[in-house]
């Protein structure tokens, strides 16, 4: 009776570590094709706004690249829509099935961060790094978050 | 410097000091109770999607059921127009509405009830500025046995001891202002907490995150565990996040933080968010 308890219980132990164990491997799955390309931009976004706050808040002797950043970011704004053909939603794909349910939305905040980024690069271009700080704000909160806020799964 | 022009410049300084002290003094109570109003979140709960601010929001999925927040514009019939400043006072404090019925917890006054009388007061003021709205919003929908709302009586001898926010001597005054705003007007607790089964905030796990949050949301720990947590985020990456959203990877997240940097943090002075960041990398992991 009880081995019989002890058996079943390291059985039970060894099903919900193997179930663990399928969960992480899940989650580490490799992007492959669109989802890879997709993120790879994606990420390129991230690493031009990333730089942008660097040179405004600490490395100044960078800001004459800004307009080059922003540049960027303007002409990858423009490829985004492209990036999401139906069906390319496979692990690890962070987007949500709504993109495609409602395409002419995503379409028009694709639209939004164009715009918003054309705008920076403007901005950029005259030099006055507080005016240059706030468009990059409402760039953020507009142009990538309140994307992302309907159209990707919650980040961690 | 002769002595002279010392005690001038002396004098300016002195006369320039009372000014700012009489300017501050003299600021419309509406104006200083906006950034309470900003920093208290009352729009995310009480606006509903392109809806008008305050005429009560979307409804807030919890465990629990389902809450709708209501309307507080200054409307007399709907929203909270005939209301007293002492029965806001009592509101936010003790969680009782002006008859005394008790108030779920979804509304955060186990956080506000930190607020100054003076901030309680400026708050008042200012939402009652607000233009007024007419509309009613529907009850909430909770499941047995939360929806007994006399059990909040139980509850709140339970759970809520309404205590002032006690400034930390040992503490510089960036720091106690930072935990003012987060534990008081900014319940950055409510979410970043977890909750026992009775939907009280587990005070041995504060900040600590919270796998079932709003909407059935996984919420971030923010002490300063470098795993669990937001300890390896620079004090100026915080304030930055808390200023446009932007994450340390340069990344920037939806979700209701968006919500609470938009309408909230954003919209403070850069100090108060540096405050704010001082305050939170200062916890240690529970």
């Amino acid at each position: 009776m009880f081995a019989r308890i002890v058996l079943s219980t390291v059985a039970a132990a060894m099903a919900a570590g193997l179930v663990w164990q399928m969960a992480e491997a899940q989650q580490k799955v490799e992007p492959k094709g669109v989802v890879a390309y997709r993120i790879a931009v994606m990420r390129t976004l991230g690493a031009q706004m990333l730089a942008i706050k660097t040179a405004l808040t600490e490395t100044p002797e960078f800001e004459d690249n800004l307009v080059w950043h922003a540049q960027i970011v303007h002409d990858a704004s423009k490829l985004l829509v492209d990036l999401f053909p139906k069906g390319s939603n496979e692990a690890p794909s962070a987007a949500l099935p709504v993109v495609w349910e409602k395409w002419s939305e995503f379409e028009a905040a694709a639209k939004r961060l164009e715009e918003l980024s054309a705008k920076f690069v403007e901005v950029a271009k005259n030099g006055d790094p507080q005016a240059t700080l706030a468009a990059f704000g409402q760039l953020g909160k507009e142009g990538c978050s309140s994307c992302h806020d309907t159209f990707r799964k919650k980040q961690g | 410097m002769p002595r002279i022009a010392r005690a001038l410049a002396v004098l300016a300084g002195a006369a320039t000091l009372a000014t700012v002290a009489a300017g501050a003094a003299t600021v419309d109570p509406a104006a200083r109770g906006e950034t309470l109003f900003h920093i208290g979140g009352c729009v995310n709960c009480h606006t509903a999607k392109g809806g008008a601010t305050l005429a009560g929001g979307d409804p807030l999925r919890t465990p629990f059921g389902t809450f709708h927040p209501p309307n507080i514009t200054p409307d007399p019939e709907t929203g909270i127009g005939s209301w007293t400043l002492a029965d806001f006072v009592r509101a936010m404090r003790e969680g009782r509405a002006p008859d005394g019925m008790p108030y779920y917890p979804a509304f955060p006054y186990t956080s506000y009830h930190r607020l100054t009388d003076e901030d309680l007061a400026d708050l008042f003021a200012y939402v009652r500025s607000l233009p007024p709205v007419q509309k009613r919003t529907p009850d909430h929908d909770l499941r047995f046995p939360y929806n007994l709302r006399f059990g909040l009586y139980l509850w709140q001898w339970l759970f809520h001891d309404p205590q002032p926010f006690v400034p930390d001597p040992a503490k510089d005054p960036l720091w106690n202002r930072g935990a003012y705003l987060v534990l008081g007007p900014g319940h950055c607790a409510e979410c970043h907490t977890p909750r026992n089964w009775l939907g009280a905030l587990d005070t041995t796990r504060l900040f600590a995150g919270n796998p079932a949050g709003p909407g059935g949301d996984k919420v971030p720990g923010i002490t300063a565990d470098p795993e669990n947590g937001i300890g390896r985020w620079s004090r100026d990456q915080l304030a930055f996040y808390l200023k446009v959203g932007m994450r340390p990877d340069g990344d920037f997240a939806g979700g209701e933080m968006a919500r609470v940097i938009e309408n909230g943090t954003s919209r403070l002075a850069d100090e108060d968010r540096l405050a704010i960041a001082t305050f939170l990398l200062s916890l240690s992991p529970p």
